[in-house]
């Protein structure tokens, strides 16, 4: 892996791993990333929604749009 | 039954480059069975028109935050398209004071941490910006109640069919941008997706 990365070097790494999505509201989502864009729209699969750091809710796959992505994260997966 | 609110569009279903037009399909909003319609997923806007004819419930795509597909049947029994409703994050919604601010935090809150070495060490609590832990933050966002959001759920009678009213509704969302949004400097090829083929 290469020692510097640019943001995009990293959102192309990250592809196809799990991340969390966290909205400006608070909610946050977590599942792998499917793909996103230079909006920041985000498509992920096997998601799941937190609120309030519970489980709410799980989706098969989910669009978020870019202006409520306050940012994402790479995630440890959970064993 | 009449919903009212600022999230639901006065539009009429829409006539042209309608992708999805699905008759039979149940709408729920905020999990109140508002009976069988059909749906329209236009490039224009999407709408679900009752089956008697009214209520028409019409939405901008600029205001359906996140889409996903639901096939969890704890949360619902039904397997459906979800959406959420928002309208907060919209700079032509506030004043020229709160949209100044809007894009100051859009720019600045849209923080990717580029891993520091090795990201696999990265953790979702070592984020970015003093956001510590992901738990027991933000504001409370209840079953559907919050103010400003609303919660959509369209059951269609064949669920065979929720791929492809999925794709019809990202391939929409995309042709709708916020005007005011800040475009991600210096992405190769602009707004383009990444490529995930690489």
């Amino acid at each position: 892996m290469s020692k510097r990365q640019n943001p995009q070097d990293f959102l192309k790494h990250i592809i196809g791993k799990p991340v969390m999505v966290k909205l400006n509201s608070g909610v946050d989502y977590r599942g792998i990333l499917a793909c996103l864009d230079g909006y920041m729209n985000i498509a992920l699969e096997q998601t799941e929604e937190y609120v309030n750091g519970q489980l709410k809710n799980k989706y098969g796959d989910a669009f978020i749009r870019g202006n409520n992505v306050f940012y994402i994260s790479t995630q440890k997966r959970r064993l | 039954m009449v919903i009212e609110s600022e999230l639901i569009s006065s539009l009429p279903p829409p006539t042209e480059n309608v992708k999805i037009h699905q008759p039979q399909t149940l709408a729920f909003v905020n999990h109140e069975d508002l009976g069988k319609g059909t749906l329209y997923i236009g490039e224009s806007h999407l709408s679900w028109v009752h089956e008697s004819g009214q209520p028409v419930l019409s939405f901008n795509y600029m205001d359906i935050c996140i889409h996903a597909i639901s096939r969890d049947s704890s949360s619902f029994p039904h397997p459906c398209l979800y959406m959420m409703l928002d309208n907060s994050s919209r700079t032509e919604n506030l004043g020229p004071e709160n949209a100044h601010n809007i894009d100051r935090g859009a720019l600045d809150g849209v923080v990717i941490r580029g891993p520091g070495g090795n990201d696999e060490e990265m953790d979702v609590g070592d984020a970015v910006n003093g956001e510590d832990d992901d738990d027991n933050d933000g504001p409370d966002q209840g079953d559907g109640g919050t103010p400003g959001t609303m919660e959509v759920r369209l059951v269609p009678e064949d669920p065979a069919i929720l791929e492809s009213m999925f794709q019809a509704m990202s391939e929409c969302q995309t042709l709708h941008q916020d005007p005011n949004q800040p475009v991600y400097d210096g992405y190769p090829g602009g707004a383009d997706p990444v490529d995930t083929n690489k």
